[in-house]
C-alpha cells in the first residue's frame, strides 16, 4: 500500500499507567495501518483497551511509547496546538456519550463544529445537507434533549462529518442503541465512506456489526490480536 | 437514615457549609433585632430623661403627691411624715428605682396678716419643709436673738414681693390660739438654697410666693395652739432614673398608670416622658423591622439558591429514590433531618448568647427551613423517567416574565412613590408630631429594587438575544458558544441574576441613604452652632423700682479679658461677642412684626469666628458683613424679613426692644433706626424656621450701636477654636480662673451627640450590618454559582476540547461569560441603587430630618462605601477565575469525555 492510501499508521504503540508492581498496559505494542476511505473496526470486550487505542488515535491522549503518523504527520512531535487544529479540521468525533451540546439546537450543534473547522462555504446549505443525510431535517431545530437516543447519535454524526473530515472516530457509536437505531448508525457509516470517501475507525464489542467493516482489529489486554 | 444524610452532607459539604452561613446570617439578623431593640430603647429612655431635664429645667423622675389631711387623723408633723414615707414605700415596692431624695413640706393657711412695712391684709401660709435647714443659706439673719416665740424665715421672692425686712412681726388676726392672742411670726432670716450638687430642692423657694418657713417644732406648737383643721401637704419622691431600662420601662409605665388611676392626688412627670418613650419604641421597632426585612429577604432568597443547587446536583438520586417506592414524605423527611441539622450551629450560638434571643432564633430556624424544603418539594414529585425527559435548556419563560409581574410591581412601587411625593409635607409634619411611620414608606424602596431587577433582568436577557443575532452570522465559536450557553441557561441564572443585582442595589441605596442623612446632620448642625462654641457666663443683674412704677436695671458685664487673652497667646483662632435678643418688635412701611430676634456683631471678629457654609447665599456671607461694616446704624436683614415688610437695601425700619426685668417684660425699652445694608438668606446663628415650621425673622446690627442705644445686656461669647482643639481645654482654663458658664454649646458635642440619637445610630448599624451580609453572600453566592455551573460543565468542556477548541479558548469563552455576568450585574445594580437614591432618598431624609432648615437635604453619593463594594465583588470574580483555571487545568479530555459515558 503507498503512503498516500494510509490515513494512520502505527509502530509499536503502548499506554502504560503506573500501579504498585510496575505498569499495567492498557495498550501494548499496537501497530497497525489504516487505509483512507474505509471502514475500521476494533472490536473488543469492556476494558480491553479499545477505546484507549482511539483516543490516542484521535490525539485525545498521548501515548507512552510508539509512534502514530496520521496522514503523513507524525504526531510525536507535533505540538498541542497542531493536534487541535487537526482534531477541528481533519477529525470528526462520535462519542459512546453522545456528547452533543445541550445548549445548543441539532442545527447550532453543527454549526458549532463548521465554525471550530473554519468552514468557508455556506454552513446552512451544508448543514442542510447533512441533515438531510441523517434524515434528521425536519427536526433540525429541536433542542437536543427534545430527541431520541438514536436521533442524539444522528446529530452527532452529523456534526462529526459537515466539515468533511478524512478521519471519523467512532467510541461505541452503537453502544447506547437499540438494534434497529444501530443498524441505521452502520448504514449512514457505510454512505459516509463509499460516497464521501471518509476514513472511519469505530470501537464495539456487538459481534453483529462485524461484518459491515472492511477491515476488523481484534484487541485482547491491549494486544491486537 | 441519619448516617445517610451525614454522608450527603460530607458529599457536597461546600454547599452544605454556604447553606449553614446562610442560616447562622438569617438567626444574626433575627438576633440583632432584640439586641438592637434593647440599645435603642435604652438610648432612647438616656436620651429623653436627658431632653426632658434641658427643656424643663427640673429633675425627670419624680413621684409627686399633693393631699390635705385633718388635723385630727394626723395632729403632728411626725404622723403625717409617716403617712407621706408610707406612700413612697408602696411606690417603690413596684416601681424599683432607687430614691434619691425626697422633699415633704406641708403647709397651714394662715390667711390675712398685717406686717409693719409690708403692708396690712395680705395672704399668707405657713410652712414647713422636713430637712430645709441643711439646704438653705441665711442670707440675712435678724441680729441679735430673736426673742420671739413663732420665728421664721422667707425667701428673697417673697422679700422683694412684700417689701418684708428682717425681724419685722407678721400677725395673723383671724388666727388665735385658746386665749384669743393672735397668731404672730417675727421674720428671723431671709433664706436662699444652698448651691449644692444634690437633689433636694424639687419645689424651689420660689414656687412658695406667699411662704413663711417654720421649724419642724414650731410649726407643731402652731399645730397644738392655733385650732388649725388642715393641713395640706406635698410630697415630692425623685428617683434614680439610670435604673430604668428596656426591660423594666413598659412594666413601670402600667405601674405608675395605675397609680394616677387609683389616686387622684398622684401625679408624676414620668408618665408623660414614658409616653414618649413608648411612642419613639414603636417608631424604631418599625424602623428596625422595615430594614431588617430586605436583609431577611436577601439572606433567604441565598438559602433558596443554594438549598436548590444542591437539590439540582441530587436531582438524580431523588428520582431513583422516588422510582424505588420512597414516598414523597419520606424524601421531605431526609431534607428536613438535613436543614434542622445544618440550623443547630445557630441555636447553639443563640442559647449562647442568651434566652432572650432564642425565640427569633428558632423563627429564624423554621422560616430557613421552609426556603430549604422548598426546592425538594418541587423536584420530589419527579421519578427517573420524568427527570430524565425534562429539558433544562428549553428556555422556558419565567412565570414573572409571562404574566409582567415586574413591570406590575414596578407600577405599584411608582405609583405609591408618587402619592408620597405628593404629601411630603404632611409626612415631615406627622414625623415631627411624633406619630409612626408608615412601614409602606420604607418597603417601597425595597419593592422598587426588587422589581426593578426583575425589569433590569428581562432586559438583559432581550439584549443577550440582540446581540447574539446581530452578530450570529460572524461569532468566533468561543462566542458563539458563550452566548448559547448564557441564552439558554438564562432562566436559571435568573435567581443568580437577582440576587447579584438586589444586593449591589440595596448596598448602593443603603451607603447613599446613610451619607445623605448623616452629611445632612452634620451640615445643620455646623449650620445651627455657627461657630465652634459658645457660651454666656452669668451676668449679674441689678435692678430696683423707679417711683413712677417701672423698672431700672444694669447689667455687671463679665470681663471679657480672659477670652482675649486666650486670642493672644493663640490659644484659641478667634473670638467674637454677638449679643442676641428672641424678642424685638420690627415695623418699617407700615407693617409690624413681634417677637423677630435681633443679633447684635462685631463685623470684623465675627466673620473671622464665625462659619457659614459656602452656597447659601447669593454671595458670599463676607460682603454682608462688610455692608454692615461701613454703615453704623445699618442693618442685616433676613430675606424672610424684606419680603414680609417689602424692604429692599438702603431702606429704613424701626425695631424696638423691651425690658429684661422679667416684672417687667412688657416694657419698652425703646426703639431705634437702622439702614438696610444688605438681605441674607442664611446666617451663622439664623435658622430661618422655628421648630413647628414658623417662621424666624431676624435683624443683624453692629453691636456699638445697639449698646450705646440700649445699653449693655447679655452677649454670648463665640470662638472659633484652633484646627483639631477640643473645648475642653477652655472648660478647664475657666474653671481653674472661677469662671463658670450658663450656657455651653460646642459643635463637637453637638456633632457626637446626633450620631448619637437612636435613630441614627440603628440606621447606621443596621447599614453597615445590611452591607456586610450583602457583601458576605453577595461573593458566596456569586463564587457557588460559578464553581457549581463549571464543574457541572466539565463534560461540555471536554467535548469542546476534544472537538480541538484551543484551551485559551475555552478560557476565553468562560471569561467572556463572566465578564458579561460580572459586568452586567454591577452595571445593572449600579444603575438600579443609583435611581432608587434619586427618588427615594430625598422621601426617606424626611423621616430624619423632618424639620424645615435654610439648608435644604441634599443628596450625598459615592462614599468609598461603594468602591468597596465593586472591590469585593471584583475579588469574587478573581477568585472564581482562579477556581475555573484550576478546574480547566486538571482537565484530562479523556476522563471528561468518559465521566459523560457514566
Amino acid at each position: 500500500m503507498s503512503e498516500k492510501e494510509i490515513a494512520i499508521q502505527t509502530s509499536g504503540l503502548s499506554r502504560w499507567f503506573p500501579v504498585e508492581n510496575g505498569k499495567f498496559y492498557a495498550v501494548k505494542d499496537v501497530s497497525i495501518e489504516i487505509s483512507k476511505g474505509t471502514l475500521n473496526i476494533i472490536k473488543g470486550r469492556s476494558g480491553s483497551g479499545k477505546t484507549t487505542l482511539l483516543n490516542m488515535l484521535s490525539t485525545l491522549d498521548e501515548p507512552s511509547e510508539g509512534k502514530i503518523t496520521f496522514l503523513g504527520n507524525d504526531l510525536s512531535t507535533m505540538p498541542v496546538s497542531g493536534k487541535e487544529t487537526l482534531r477541528r479540521k481533519d477529525m470528526g468525533f462520535v462519542f459512546q456519550s453522545i456528547a452533543l451540546i445541550p445548549v445548543m439546537s441539532a442545527y447550532e450543534n453543527v454549526d458549532f463544529a463548521l465554525r471550530l473547522a473554519d468552514y468557508k462555504e455556506d454552513h446552512h446549505h451544508r448543514i442542510r445537507e447533512v441533515m438531510e443525510r441523517v434524515g434528521l431535517l425536519k427536526r433540525m431545530d429541536h433542542m437536543t434533549g427534545q430527541l431520541s437516543g438514536g436521533e442524539q447519535q444522528r446529530v452527532a454524526i452529523a456534526r462529526a462529518v459537515a466539515h468533511h473530515p478524512a478521519v471519523l472516530f467512532a467510541d461505541e457509536p452503537t453502544g447506547a442503541l437499540d438494534t434497529a437505531s444501530g443498524l441505521a448508525v452502520m448504514g449512514l457509516f457505510r454512505e459516509l465512506v463509499e460516497k464521501e470517501g471518509t476514513t472511519i475507525i469505530m470501537t464495539t464489542h456487538d459481534p453483529n456489526l462485524m461484518e459491515l467493516g472492511d477491515k476488523v482489529f481484534e484487541i485482547q489486554d491491549g494486544q491486537i490480536l | 437514615m441519619l448516617s445517610f444524610v451525614f454522608q450527603k452532607m460530607k458529599n457536597k459539604k461546600w454547599l452544605n457549609l454556604c447553606l449553614a452561613v446562610g442560616i447562622c446570617l438569617l438567626m444574626a439578623v433575627f438576633i440583632c433585632h432584640p439586641v438592637l431593640e434593647e440599645q435603642s430603647d435604652n438610648r432612647i429612655l438616656e436620651n429623653g430623661f436627658k431632653e426632658y431635664v434641658e427643656k424643663n429645667e427640673e429633675f425627670p423622675a419624680v413621684l409627686l403627691r399633693s393631699d390635705s389631711c385633718l388635723t385630727e387623723d394626723y395632729p403632728t408633723t411626725e404622723s403625717l411624715l409617716k403617712r407621706m414615707e408610707q406612700y413612697e414605700d408602696k411606690w417603690t415596692e413596684y416601681v424599683k428605682l432607687d430614691p434619691v431624695s425626697s422633699q415633704h413640706i406641708m403647709t397651714l393657711s394662715g390667711s390675712s396678716a398685717n406686717t409693719n412695712f409690708g403692708g396690712n391684709n395680705q395672704l399668707y401660709q405657713i410652712a414647713f419643709m422636713e430637712n430645709m435647714d441643711s439646704h438653705v443659706d441665711v442670707v440675712k439673719a435678724a441680729e441679735g436673738n430673736i426673742e420671739a416665740e413663732y420665728a421664721c424665715y422667707i425667701s428673697e421672692s417673697v422679700m422683694d414681693f412684700y417689701g418684708l425686712v428682717v425681724g419685722e412681726v407678721i400677725t395673723f388676726s383671724h388666727v388665735s390660739d385658746d386665749q384669743g392672742n393672735p397668731l404672730t411670726l417675727t421674720i428671723a432670716g431671709i433664706i436662699r438654697e444652698k448651691e449644692e450638687e444634690t437633689n433636694f430642692w424639687y419645689y424651689e423657694l420660689s414656687d412658695y410666693e406667699k411662704t413663711l418657713f417654720v421649724s419642724q417644732q414650731t410649726f407643731d406648737r402652731m399645730l397644738e395652739s392655733y385650732g388649725f383643721s388642715q393641713i395640706s401637704w406635698q410630697e415630692a419622691l425623685l428617683l434614680d432614673y439610670r435604673g430604668m431600662n428596656s426591660d423594666n420601662a413598659f412594666l413601670y409605665k402600667s405601674y405608675l398608670e395605675a397609680f394616677s388611676q387609683k389616686d387622684v392626688f398622684f401625679s408624676t412627670n414620668l408618665t408623660e416622658q414614658l409616653e414618649d418613650f413608648t411612642n419613639q419604641h414603636d417608631k424604631t421597632q418599625m424602623i428596625l423591622w422595615v430594614m431588617e426585612l430586605p436583609c431577611m429577604v436577601l439572606l433567604l432568597l441565598f438559602i433558596y439558591m443554594v438549598s436548590k443547587q444542591i437539590v439540582e446536583l441530587e436531582e438524580g438520586e431523588i428520582a431513583v429514590l422516588r422510582s424505588r417506592g420512597t414516598t414523597r414524605f419520606q424524601i421531605m423527611n431526609l431534607y428536613l433531618i438535613q436543614a434542622v441539622l445544618l440550623s443547630l450551629i445557630g441555636i447553639l450560638a443563640g442559647f449562647l448568647i442568651g434566652l432572650k434571643v432564642v425565640p427569633y432564633v428558632m423563627i429564624a430556624m423554621v422560616i430557613a427551613v421552609i426556603f430549604m424544603l422548598l426546592p425538594v418539594w418541587k423536584k420530589s414529585n419527579l421519578t427517573i423517567v420524568e427527570q430524565k425527559s425534562q429539558n433544562k435548556y428549553e428556555g422556558k419563560t419565567p412565570f414573572w416574565q409571562k404574566f409582567f409581574l415586574d413591570f406590575l410591581l414596578l407600577g405599584v412601587s411608582g405609583y405609591l412613590l408618587f402619592n408620597y411625593y405628593k404629601q411630603q409635607d404632611e409626612l415631615s409634619a406627622s414625623v415631627l408630631a411624633g406619630e409612626s411611620l408608615d412601614p409602606v414608606l420604607f418597603l417601597n424602596s425595597s419593592l422598587f429594587l426588587f422589581a426593578g431587577s426583575l425589569v433590569v433582568i428581562r432586559l438583559v436577557g432581550y439584549l443577550l438575544k440582540g446581540i447574539y443575532y446581530l452578530g450570529r452570522k460572524h461569532w468566533k465559536p468561543g462566542m458563539y458558544a458563550a452566548f448559547l450557553q448564557m441564552i439558554r441557561t438564562f432562566h436559571k441564572q435568573s435567581l443568580l441574576w437577582i440576587f447579584l443585582i438586589v444586593t449591589i442595589a440595596s448596598g448602593i441605596f443603603q451607603t447613599n441613604m446613610a451619607q445623605t442623612v448623616n452629611q445632612n446632620t452634620q451640615e445643620r448642625i455646623i449650620y445651627d452652632v455657627g461657630t465652634d462654641l459658645i457660651l454666656m457666663e452669668r451676668w449679674k443683674m441689678q435692678t430696683s423700682k423707679n417711683d413712677d412704677g417701672s423698672w431700672a436695671w444694669s447689667y455687671e458685664e463679665p470681663s471679657y479679658e480672659f477670652y482675649e487673652e486666650l486670642e493672644k497667646d493663640g490659644k484659641i483662632d478667634s473670638v467674637t461677642r454677638v449679643l442676641e435678643d428672641d424678642n424685638i418688635d420690627i415695623s418699617a412701611n407700615g407693617k409690624s412684626i413681634k417677637g423677630a430676634s435681633l443679633m447684635a456683631i462685631s463685623t470684623k471678629t465675627f466673620g473671622e469666628t464665625a462659619q457659614l457654609q459656602d452656597g447659601l447665599n447669593s454671595e458670599h456671607w463676607y460682603y454682608s458683613l462688610n455692608a454692615l461694616a461701613t454703615e453704623p446704624e445699618g442693618a442685616i436683614i433676613s430675606r424672610n424679613l424684606a419680603e414680609k415688610m417689602e424692604l429692599s437695601v438702603g431702606d429704613k425700619l424701626i425695631y424696638s426692644r423691651y425690658s429684661p426685668v422679667l416684672a417687667a417684660k412688657d416694657q419698652s425699652i425703646g426703639a431705634d433706626t437702622v439702614k438696610v445694608s444688605a438681605i441674607v438668606d442664611a446666617f451663622p446663628g439664623y435658622n430661618r424656621y422655628q421648630e413647628d415650621g414658623e417662621e424666624n425673622y431676624m435683624i443683624i446690627c453692629n453691636l456699638a450701636a445697639v449698646t450705646d442705644k440700649f445699653s449693655m445686656t447679655p452677649y454670648s461669647v463665640w470662638v472659633k477654636l484652633n484646627e483639631g482643639d477640643s473645648a475642653d481645654f477652655l472648660r478647664e482654663m475657666a474653671e481653674e480662673q472661677g469662671i463658670s458658664f450658663t450656657s455651653w454649646n460646642s459643635l463637637e458635642e453637638n456633632l457626637k451627640e446626633s450620631t448619637g440619637s437612636s435613630m441614627i445610630q440603628i440606621t447606621n448599624i443596621l447599614f453597615q450590618i445590611s452591607f456586610l451580609i450583602s457583601m458576605i453572600i453577595c461573593v458566596t453566592g456569586y463564587l457557588i454559582y460559578w464553581i457549581m455551573s463549571i464543574q457541572s460543565r466539565e463534560l461540555l468542556f471536554g467535548i469542546y476540547r476534544a472537538m480541538g477548541m484551543g484551551i485559551k479558548k475555552v478560557y476565553g469563552m468562560v471569561f467572556t461569560e463572566q465578564i458579561i455576568c460580572f459586568a452586567g450585574a454591577v452595571t445593572a445594580g449600579g444603575a438600579m441603587g443609583m435611581l432608587a437614591s434619586v427618588l427615594f432618598i430625598p422621601l426617606l431624609a424626611l423621616v430624619y430630618l423632618p424639620e424645615k432648615h435654610n439648608i435644604s437635604i441634599t443628596m450625598h453619593f459615592l462614599g468609598m462605601d461603594l468602591l468597596q463594594i465593586a472591590a469585593v465583588l471584583l475579588v469574587a470574580a478573581v477568585i472564581c477565575f482562579v477556581v475555573l483555571l484550576r478546574i480547566l487545568k486538571n482537565m484530562k479530555i479523556a476522563q471528561a469525555l468518559k465521566m459523560g459515558e457514566d
